[in-house]
């Protein structure tokens, strides 16, 4: 079902507040190669009192443009936060959060958002920041 | 037959959408989104309904002749029980 995201939002925003999960598929490339476009799953709930770093966020930017991307960096007054694929961030404070990921889902197969194998590998990721237009050049061709 | 108790009707942006308030987790995937004559029979279906109840009320409320109205009834029950909506 494709709704519009201000309306999609609001409903999201209401669902998480009541403490619910709620389930949406993933649109774009931006959180390649983790996330794949129209085939990942992402489960949501509201975002813990505290930030972890690495965990991917749903967030508002003031344009209301809804987006999902990683928390890179926690600073004092709000996240640095990026798309896997990506070289620019976006500096959100907290109230701009709608929601974190607690697991996604592709193929059938279930990733914690916290498991270990799939956390080291976004660690590398990230720390490999610098070479990821090459990387996904590479996995593209891979066909992954 | 009747629509089964915990769920609500939300209009957002043109769309009915059935959401589950009973329920921990929601899918977006699975989200059943009614169009005009969809809303009109889930909302009589609040109340114990039969088909030939519903035809009518299809029949009252929109211009149709009732060979349209019983086949688009036929349709949304069965979509209905598919989402295992109804008791």
């Amino acid at each position: 079902m494709l709704l519009p995201n201000d309306a999609a939002l609001s409903l999201i925003k209401e669902l998480l507040a009541s403490n619910k999960t709620v389930t949406i598929s993933v649109k774009g490339t931006s959180m390649r190669p983790f996330y794949v476009d129209g085939k990942t799953q992402v489960t949501l709930s509201l975002p813990l009192s505290t930030f972890r770093r690495l965990d991917v966020v749903l967030f508002e930017r003031e344009n209301g443009q809804m987006v999902l991307h990683r928390v890179v960096k926690i600073q004092p007054n709000g996240l640095v936060i990026q798309g896997d694929a990506l070289k620019n961030k976006d500096f959100v404070k907290p109230d701009q959060v709608v929601g974190v990921v607690l697991r996604h889902e592709r193929n059938g197969k279930v990733h914690s958002g916290r498991g270990f194998w799939y956390l080291s590998l976004v660690r590398l990721w990230v720390l490999l920041g610098f070479a990821r237009r090459p990387l996904l050049g590479v996995l593209r061709r891979l066909g992954r | 037959m009747k629509i089964k108790a915990g769920y609500l009707l939300r209009d957002i942006a043109g769309q009915t959408i059935v959401v589950p308030i009973g329920a921990e987790a929601i899918k977006f995937n699975g989200i059943v989104t009614l169009n005009k004559t969809g809303k009109v029979l889930w909302n009589s279906l609040l109340s114990e309904q039969s088909m030939d109840g519903l035809v009518q009320v299809l029949w009252n409320q929109f211009e149709v002749d009732e060979t349209t109205a019983l086949t688009d009834v036929l349709a949304f029950v069965e979509k209905l029980k598919k989402a295992n909506l109804l008791e």
